[in-house]
């Protein structure tokens, strides 16, 4: 079966530059959101350790997973744009990261 | 870590995810958004679990200050605190509840198969009973 074209969908506005691609394939949103979860962690990460010599990979990684878990809640606003699974797992994402966050030795 | 890090850790915990949730579902909510989050039931059952338990350890820890206040030395005025015991007893609850709600919450979410969970919640409760047997024979 044929890719249905962007002319096809007939969306309008902003959103659908986004509701397009993931209406036609469910990983797009997923993949957009790792995309950011890697790109906020190597950044924050990697200036760190260019700062002061040494990067903290649990406060990155929490870091990365609260941005990306509310990039996901605002994209739950838009109706077909993102699945109730994929919310979750950023959840689940950001959940790790509190724990690793608080249980870490000298973190408060 | 010792005992009080590892309580004080796990409720501060427990009050970011009951944050994070409820800034996904106010979110939400504020919009019109069709669904939220808590309309799945993994993220639900956490929720209402460390909401229930985060309000009952307030009560527990508040017993356990009374009781600490009516506690008295004994006769050779060493000061015997039966209140520690009973507030480290009321630890279990609160870390087991968490972790629990937390597992499971992955085990649906990720798809982590059952017995790594069994694992990690063996782990769990080794590392609560050794907290709590510090606390009653070291106090720390």
């Amino acid at each position: 079966m044929a890719y249905e074209t962007f002319t096809e969908f007939n969306s309008t506005g902003l959103a659908g530059l986004f509701l397009y691609p993931a209406n036609v394939w469910g990983g797009f949103i997923p993949l957009i959101l790792f995309a950011l979860f890697a790109i906020t962690f190597m950044s924050t990460f990697f200036s760190q350790k260019r700062l002061i010599g040494k990067g903290d990979f649990i406060a990155s990684f929490a870091v990365a997973s609260y941005f990306v878990a509310i990039v996901a809640f605002v994209m739950s606003l838009t109706d077909g744009l993102i699945n109730i699974t994929t919310v979750v797992v950023c959840v689940v994402l950001t959940i790790i990261g509190t724990i690793l966050l608080f249980t870490g030795k000298d973190r408060y | 870590m010792d005992s009080r890090e590892i309580l004080i850790g796990s409720i501060l915990i427990g009050i970011f995810i009951i944050s994070i949730i409820l800034f996904g579902v106010q979110l939400s909510l504020d919009n019109g958004a069709s669904e939220n989050i808590l309309n799945n039931s993994a993220i639900n059952n956490v929720y209402s679990s460390l909401n229930d338990e985060i309000t009952g350890s307030q009560a527990t820890t508040e017993a356990g200050w009374e009781s600490l206040r009516q506690d008295i030395p004994t006769e050779s005025s060493d000061l015997s605190l039966l209140s520690i015991p009973k507030i480290a007893a009321s630890l279990p609850s609160i870390i087991h509840t968490i972790f629990k709600s937390i597992f499971t919450l992955f085990s649906e979410a990720l798809g982590i198969p059952p017995i790594i969970l069994y694992g990690l919640t063996t782990i769990l409760f080794i590392v609560i009973i050794t907290a709590i047997w510090s606390v009653i024979k070291i106090g720390k």
